[in-house]
């Protein structure tokens, strides 16, 4: 992509311009190949999660009770309150596009910095709920040393995969905690408007999904009626 | 004879090697065309060192007992000899070389969707290999490439080094696979419909969709083998309440798919090559396309096949072995279509047609024999025996590596713009066959009579056919030498290659070998489609569905 | 890159035209995302049986097809990429439906598959033995019958020499050398 004018001279500093990749046709064809792009990887991310869903599905079916009483060893309202944080940073990050879609600069930075606030609210509720349970001695497979006599004996399987699964989300978000960031600086530097927006809506699709997996997280792990 | 021209006169242009010279060139391409050629000379290093594996296994199993190596050492040969086929040889082999190569050229394009994508997931593999290689260096891996749970969570050889390489690989493959679907749906040329494109583009789509669905799930599966080497979660350990069957519905979840992601590519470039050398417009290029993605999706309902004496249960093991059948049907297809499109044709025994029609005798063994192994009462008795490593191996080198053979020298004066000895071809394509042959036939025998597989050491009585089958190795090996030599040759001083040296219609014919950086100077003539044989060449085509 | 296909792109050539949405739509979803919280939750303190998950899971089947068809503008993208979406839920669902086909259909055909499900965790002692019945003769039971699980903060025990004896020449299969031929060694998950 270069910044060489029609007429070989030095490039202009004045402003940033994004220039259409030359192998598409033009700026529509461009944007939605980003996006079916994007929707491919995204299919590829359910799929990650997946397995670990099946995995999910399959011992809860084999140890109904066990999981009911692990259960109840998690924190509701932790997770709740989680739960409100990503759809709240769901929503944030939906404006924030829409702010880029509109040629909104400030309002675009200012929504992108609640998003990032939330989600380091997320991480942070799930700091402490991990050492709430590392201190139980709730933690995967053979260092689960519960103490209590009411400590359900064969919870290693439930923590071992909340672990895993909350695990592998909570990197997932530090990953769009970083995405995000990335965004940020660009709009900053004003790079986005209504011509270009393409990486604000990807990485916001990107947030969406992180978002959705949390979605069934929660009411598996933390909900079991 | 009518001839309309296939090569219209060009004013000389800079092909794509000549474009810009030095390593950095090479190193930070975006050229779709130069990242193929990388992944070319990638993957053929794989293959030598998976066949210098394979030189070691026959060299060993030549005598019963121990010939050259432990038995330790044995099991980590195996292993590798499987890891570094599968993984970095055969599953990138065909589209992530040749498919980069000319999937842009066959639908008008400049480049692919995402180059920078692309180079990433060259370089993904890179590092892949790198894992790979730290992984045989520390303590070598002696698993089986099915790293099977419970030994692959207690042995003490480098299972998660490997397991985070074949993660790698698989994110490499993932975004090839991304990069071909989004190219081919939003990047061909105006007046192009998906029926207009050559077979060898409905074979990769195939492909793509299985990388892009099915990869994720060997990703996951090594994070959690993984999981449960370190942390020991015990979803795998009946002692903590798991399943070790579980960890082989993760693992073939992804890789019964990926065997069709191996065999899909070599079939489209069969499609290409069987047309050229028969001069003839294929036979029910419809059938042939949907069968492509039949394939791919029935290919996700199988995998319990490989699970039969896992102890699965029996509801699922019934409905796997039936549903093994219908995936036959497809492949069935192609290749009735295959021979019916050499029908009254001018057949060339080029090279290149050599290897095509070799594909078509040992393709059409190792899926018959596939589909004894899918009958679950057969099942029982062959499995993990001898008979199962002479079906796969007669569809996946037999079938796959004849057509990236096929692939390799139908196309190469294109990439390169030079010929190879024509001559040493054939000879190249005899040898591989009477090697092949005799390599594997044997081991169908050696099955059925009771061999097992992954064996270090065996009863006496299996000695002769072991031996005939080291014999047909070493011939195999000896010719992938011959040929390996032919080719530097022909870098260094083969004749110019023509644009067209084989009388092709296909899209990349149309263009100068080697094609310059932005494909074509001017864009094909749509009027006359890739297999419009009949209109260059004035024979009827026979009755076909509609094309 | 030639001069001619860039100004292409700036002077012919589509421009993209953002699809944008109203603020309403956008704080709509929002409040139902958050209503649908608040219900899922609330109903998590009642036992309505199986239903509970049925209700979990439809709340948030709703949720995140709020979340994918507004959010992520699937309602209003070109309909292939809604393919894709769906698409990798069909594969998603024919993995999960061939696995339990598998697991929760052990032992229907063969009663000796057929094992009491006695989950073991890695300190025996803590199968509280009022609750669940423990068949101590089972092979499943650590310590009774010969599968050796390693005591708390120990690693897996590398493989004995007579581990090694056994195995050696085998496939990748599970350490177990101490079942007699014939005698079933089905655990919960099969070999």
């Amino acid at each position: 992509m270069s910044d060489v004018t029609a007429e070989g001279g030095l490039p202009e500093k004045k402003k940033w311009q994004h220039h259409v990749g030359h192998h598409f046709a033009d700026a529509e064809n461009e944007f939605t190949a980003n996006k079916f792009g994007f929707w491919l990887f995204l299919a590829t991310e359910i799929l990650l999660f997946g397995g670990l869903f099946v995995a999910y599905v399959v011992f809860r079916s084999t140890y109904p009770m066990t999981f009911h009483e692990a259960h109840e060893h998690l924190s509701k309202p932790m997770g709740a309150i989680n739960t409100v944080v990503l759809i709240c940073s769901s929503f944030t990050m939906a404006m924030a596009v829409r702010a880029s879609q509109t040629n909104q600069h400030r309002r675009l930075i200012w929504l992108l910095v609640v998003t990032l606030l939330c989600a380091f609210t997320f991480l942070v509720i799930k700091f402490f709920e991990y050492k709430a349970k590392i201190e139980h001695g709730y933690l995967p497979g053979y260092w689960y040393t519960p103490h209590l006599p009411t400590d359900p004996a064969n919870g290693n399987l439930f923590f071992g995969l909340y672990f895993v699964m909350t695990g592998l989300h909570g990197l997932h978000v530090l990953g769009g905690i970083v995405a995000i960031s990335w965004i940020l600086v660009k709009a900053k530097k004003r790079q986005f408007s209504s011509e270009w927006y393409t990486p604000v809506e990807l990485v916001g699709m990107y947030w969406h999904l992180v978002d959705l997996i949390w979605i069934y997280l929660f009411p598996l792990f933390y909900l079991i009626g | 004879m009518a001839t309309q021209t296939l090569d219209a006169h060009r004013p000389a242009s800079v092909s794509y090697l000549d474009a810009a010279k030095g390593w950095k060139s090479w190193a930070y391409t975006l050229d779709h065309k130069r990242i193929g050629i990388m992944y070319l000379i990638s993957v053929s290093l794989a293959l030598l060192v998976g066949g210098l594996f394979a030189m070691l296994i026959r060299i060993e199993l030549f005598e019963p007992g121990k010939t050259i190596m432990t038995a330790e050492t044995y099991n980590k040969v195996f292993t590798l000899h499987g890891i570094i086929m599968v993984f970095l040889f055969i599953i990138p082999s065909i589209p992530a070389a040749l498919g980069n190569f000319f999937l842009p050229i066959m639908i008008g394009a400049k480049d692919v969707a995402f180059p920078r994508l692309n180079i990433a997931s060259y370089y993904l593999w890179v590092t892949g290999a790198v894992f790979t290689l730290a992984a045989i260096l520390i303590n070598g891996i002696d698993t089986g490439w099915t790293f099977y749970t419970p030994y692959s969570v207690q042995t003490h050889t480098s299972v998660i080094w490997m397991g985070l390489g074949i993660f790698i690989l698989g994110f490499s493959s993932i975004f090839t696979g991304l990069n071909f679907l989004v190219t081919m749906h939003k990047l061909r040329m105006p007046g192009l419909g998906w029926f207009d494109m050559p077979l060898f583009l409905w074979a990769i789509y195939g492909t793509a969709l299985i990388q892009v669905l099915a990869t994720p799930v060997i990703g996951i599966t090594t994070l959690l083998l993984i999981a449960e080497r370190t942390m020991h979660i015990g979803i795998f350990d009946p002692a903590m309440g798991g399943d070790p069957v579980l960890f082989q519905h993760f693992f073939w979840f992804y890789s019964h798919p990926a065997v069709y992601i191996m065999i899909l590519p070599g079939m489209g470039i069969i499609s290409e090559v069987i047309t050229t050398f028969a001069r003839r417009h294929v036979f029910g290029y419809r059938f042939i396309a949907f069968s492509s993605i039949a394939i791919a999706v029935l290919g996700f309902l199988v995998w319990g096949h490989h699970m039969f004496v896992s102890g699965q249960s029996e509801v699922a093991t019934m409905v796997f072995s039936f549903l093994t059948f219908f995936v036959a049907i497809p492949s069935a297809i192609k290749v009735f279509n295959w021979t019916t499109t050499m029908y009254r044709g001018q057949i060339a025994l080029d090279t290149p047609m050599l290897y095509a029609l070799s594909f078509l005798f040992l393709f059409s063994i190792g899926g018959l024999t596939g589909i004894f192994l899918g009958a679950l009462s057969v099942d029982v008795h062959l499995t993990d025996t001898y008979f199962v490593v002479a079906h796969f191996h007669y569809v996946m080198m037999g079938g796959t590596v004849m057509a990236f053979l096929a692939g390799l020298h139908y196309w190469w004066p294109k990439m390169t713009g030079r010929m190879y000895n024509e001559k040493l071809g054939r000879l190249g394509a005899v040898l591989i066959f009477v090697g092949f042959n005799v390599t594997f036939l044997t081991q169908f025998v050696l099955g059925s009579q009771g061999m097992p597989r992954r064996y270090y050491d065996y009863l006496p009585k299996y000695t002769p056919l072991h031996q005939m089958s080291s014999f047909g190795a070493w011939l195999l090996g000896a010719t992938f030498l011959m040929m390996t030599i032919y080719f530097i040759q022909s870098l260094r001083s083969g004749a110019k290659a023509p644009d067209n040296p084989w009388g092709s219609m296909g899209f990349e014919w149309r263009t100068p070998s080697p094609p310059p950086v932005e494909n074509y100077e001017t864009l094909p003539d749509l009027s006359l489609g890739p297999y419009d044989y009949g209109k260059v060449y004035g024979h009827k085509p026979t009755a076909e569905a509609k094309a | 890159m030639s001069h001619d296909t860039a100004q292409a792109h700036e002077s012919g050539g589509r421009k993209h035209h953002p699809h944008v949405l109203p603020v309403r739509m956008y704080a709509g979803v929002w409040l139902a995302l958050l209503v649908l919280t608040f219900i899922t939750v609330k109903v998590s303190y009642f036992n309505f049986g199986i239903m509970n998950l049925v209700v979990a899971m439809g709340v948030a089947t709703l949720k995140a097809s709020l979340v994918v068809l507004f959010f992520m503008h699937l309602k209003y993208d070109e309909k292939f990429n809604a393919i894709i979406f769906a698409g990798s839920l069909t594969f998603l669902t024919i993995f999960f439906v061939l696995t339990l086909a598998d697991t929760m259909e052990r032992g229907k055909v063969d009663p000796l598959e057929a094992h009491e499900l006695v989950p073991v965790p890695a300190r025996p002692e803590l199968i509280d033995r009022k609750t669940v019945h423990v068949d101590e003769k089972s092979p499943l039971v650590p310590g009774a019958h010969g599968l050796q699980v390693p005591a708390t903060g120990e690693g897996l025990a590398a493989p004995t020499p007579a581990d090694s004896a056994a195995m050696r020449g085998a496939t990748g299969g599970a350490v177990e050398s101490t079942k007699a031929p014939g005698e079933s060694t089905k655990a919960p998950g099969g070999h």
